[in-house]
């Protein structure tokens, strides 16, 4: 069964699908992420593709500064992910709340919720360094397989 | 050693490793060709297989509101169901079940998979698949029609004047009288096939009960892991059955002596359809809405097999 | 039924993709494009003005003293930064700028800091600020001083520094309008004998160093400045108290 779970790991970082969570962005990030998959820097030749359900996602990418209303929403779709997930970080919001760090109304950064595998600094950062990004959350998506099956 | 034999031509050719193989590439071919249409690369032909292997390999969540057998059973229902669909289509001019009545097997055979959709997304508790569900069974009974009627048409073609449903008839028939789509009577037949082909498989502009980020996937939405697997399985298998379909009723069998040429031309004749049929329409068209798919089928695609059955039944 | 763009898409069937091949092929951002933004530690000089009106308050100083001075280190953090170029703008020795990069991806958000620290040494702060005559007190070295250690009284005609708030960053000498603004060593203080003075030679008597000579008769004070060491021996004996150092 070793072939057929070689096959299978390299399989998670050859076909990554991306669920994509906006906790209160500007939108700024979310307009970056789709441009990735237009005609001109098209991620959907690495296999990338953007999914309606996160139970069908491998890695989420999670824009905005938490906001109060979405926090409650985003540990509930973070928990409903199956394994093996890579989460990703998308642009400066939720690394450290950009420009509305202090608000009443910011929870604060992802990093309290689930561990960040990749983050993509920037505001906004470019669909290359968005693509950066994803290809390496693909890899570390093989890395997790493979120590899942262990 | 008919039991080996019977068993072999299930699980290998053509039955389970070749259709899902050929049905696979089928999908990856209409991913591909869609990609190079809207001018960008696309990816690689064997994506499809890549995301089998990758959903194999994810973790099954059931949720707590959920049927658990129904839920996990579903898909194996419909996988046996298309697998039996497979040794009824003659690939490269070797028939392996063979009756008289093989087209009203087919049509009972192609409700299976879209109920057991039904019935796993039913299962599955969510109020998404519930809306997903309604719209599956809308356009189940939205294709019926105009298929049944095209069943009809081929089946009095052949009899010569009865109504004949085997298969078989309907490959010798074309080796004697050349390709069914020649014939003038028949040609609007073909055209309402070619159109209910991608509401079967369930590609757009008529998935509006499926793979939807309207309603988050409809009937699939708390799916994930091999049943997951399965029903992506099941939906390119239907995209070899249903092009093979075609292929074997209108276009006929070519006879080149070798078993793998024939194979492969069969094979090829089916990428050409999908492309023709899936493709190029998923490239140029938005997604129906439900009211407007059923007035589609029940009006334009009905009525076009319908002028076909009228020109079989008044002798031409 | 109209399919518009049906011949569209077959032509582009056969023609090539107009995708970038983007890791395969290297990808340059184009001119101005503010990315990853660099320091240079030498030329600044800690005025602080690029914490202030920086928004999301990415820029953080620390200062350490160290044998010789102070270090003090500032941490540039790009995943708070906005890429404003606000602080680019504002910083009057043009020691931040921003770079053409954009590769910020990383699996630790503390790669993605720029860091810079140099030492201040003690020994400069012996310069101070001084304002020349020509002050026509127009309060603007006042209003643009980022530490507000300059204060000027435009009706009292009375011009003020507090040295230990000014960081010497040179905005004021900038600003001011008559250019009568600068970084002066400060002057040695030395002896002066006041108009009071009615040569009772008391001071040239109690000099150790005999630095001081005083002629009665035609009424003259001198002071030998390179032999007085400053011991204020004088100022004490003096009747008039009309000595001082200034």
């Amino acid at each position: 069964m070793s072939v057929l779970s070689k096959i299978i790991a390299d399989s998670a970082s050859k076909s990554p699908w991306i669920y994509h969570i906006n906790t209160g962005s500007c939108n700024g990030c979310d307009i970056e992420l789709v441009a990735v998959l237009t005609p001109r820097y098209d991620a959907e030749r690495f296999g990338f593709k953007l999914t309606g359900s996160p139970r069908h996602a491998d890695i989420v990418v999670v824009s905005g500064p938490i906001t109060t209303q979405s926090e409650e929403r985003l540990k509930r779709t973070l928990e409903q992910v199956p394994e093996p997930k890579c989460v990703v970080s998308l642009g400066s919001c939720p690394q450290s709340g950009n420009v509305f760090k202090g608000s009443y109304s910011i929870e604060g950064p992802l990093e309290k919720y689930v561990h960040v595998d990749v983050t993509v600094a920037g505001c906004t950062p470019k669909p290359e360094a968005v693509i950066e990004g994803l290809y390496k959350a693909a890899g570390i998506l093989k890395k997790k397989r493979e120590a899942m099956k262990k | 050693m008919i039991v080996l034999t019977t068993i072999l031509q299930i699980l290998i050719f053509p039955g389970f490793l070749f259709a899902s193989f050929i049905g696979l590439l089928l999908a990856g071919i209409d991913r591909k060709v869609l990609a190079r249409m809207q001018h960008r690369i696309g990816p690689p032909i064997i994506q499809p297989m890549y995301d089998f292997f990758k959903l194999c390999g994810k973790e099954t969540i059931v949720p707590a509101a959920a049927n658990r057998h129904v839920y996990m059973l579903a898909p194996w229902a419909s996988l046996c169901s298309l697998i039996v669909m497979c040794l009824f289509i003659p690939v490269g001019g070797l028939t392996f079940f063979s009756g008289n009545a093989d087209l009203i097997i087919i049509i009972y055979l192609l409700t299976i998979p879209a109920v057991c959709l039904i019935i796993g997304g039913s299962s599955s508790g969510s109020p998404y698949a519930a809306v997903g569900i309604s719209r599956e069974m809308v356009t189940m009974i939205a294709y019926e029609l105009p298929l049944i009627i095209v069943f009809l048409a081929i089946a009095r073609v052949v009899g010569r004047g009865e109504l004949v449903f085997s298969i078989k008839t309907v490959a010798e028939y074309q080796i004697a009288n050349g390709a069914l789509v020649s014939h003038i009577a028949l040609i609007p037949a073909a055209i309402a096939f070619l159109l209910i082909i991608p509401a079967e498989v369930g590609t757009q502009p008529f998935d509006t009960a499926e793979a939807e980020t309207e309603i988050c996937e409809g009937p699939l939405v708390e799916y994930s892991g091999k049943p997951l697997a399965l029903f992506k399985l099941n939906s390119s298998l239907k995209m070899f059955i249903m092009s093979a379909l075609f292929t074997t009723l209108f276009i006929g069998v070519v006879y080149t002596g070798n078993v793998i040429a024939d194979v492969v031309i069969f094979v090829a004749i089916c990428c050409l359809v999908t492309i023709i049929c899936m493709t190029l329409v998923h490239a140029v068209t938005a997604r129906l809405k439900i009211e407007h798919l059923f007035k589609f089928y029940w009006t334009v695609v009905a009525g076009i097999a319908l002028v076909s059955l009228i020109l079989v039944w008044a002798g031409l | 039924m109209m399919f518009p763009y049906l011949p569209l898409a077959i032509r582009n069937f056969f023609t090539r993709p107009s995708t970038v091949q983007f890791p395969k092929v290297p990808v340059e951002a184009k001119k101005n494009y503010r990315g990853w933004l660099a320091y240079d530690p030498e030329k600044c000089v800690n005025c602080g003005m690029c914490i202030k009106v920086c928004s999301p308050s990415a820029i953080t100083r620390t200062v350490e003293p160290v044998e010789g001075g102070e270090k003090i280190t500032y941490e540039f953090n790009m995943t708070s930064c906005t890429f404003c170029a606000t602080c680019v703008d504002f910083c009057s020795t043009k020691a931040i700028h921003m770079t053409e990069n954009y590769h910020m991806v990383s699996e630790d958000p503390k790669d993605l800091v720029t860091v810079g620290s140099r030492i201040k040494e003690t020994k400069n702060k012996n310069k101070k600020l001084t304002c020349g005559d020509a002050c026509v007190f127009c309060t603007l070295c006042a209003k643009n001083c980022p530490e507000e250690a300059i204060t000027v009284d435009r009706a009292e005609k009375k011009w003020e520094v507090d040295h230990s708030a000014c960081v010497k960053c040179g905005i004021c000498v900038e600003k001011c309008p008559k250019k009568c603004l600068s970084f002066e060593e400060p002057a040695e203080e030395k002896l002066t004998c006041g108009d009071d003075c009615v040569f009772c030679t008391l001071c040239a008597k109690n000099c150790p160093q005999d630095a001081i000579t005083v002629d009665r008769a035609e009424k003259k004070w001198e002071v030998d400045h390179s032999a007085c060491v400053k011991c204020g021996i004088c100022v004490d004996k003096c009747p008039k108290k009309c000595l001082s150092f200034q």
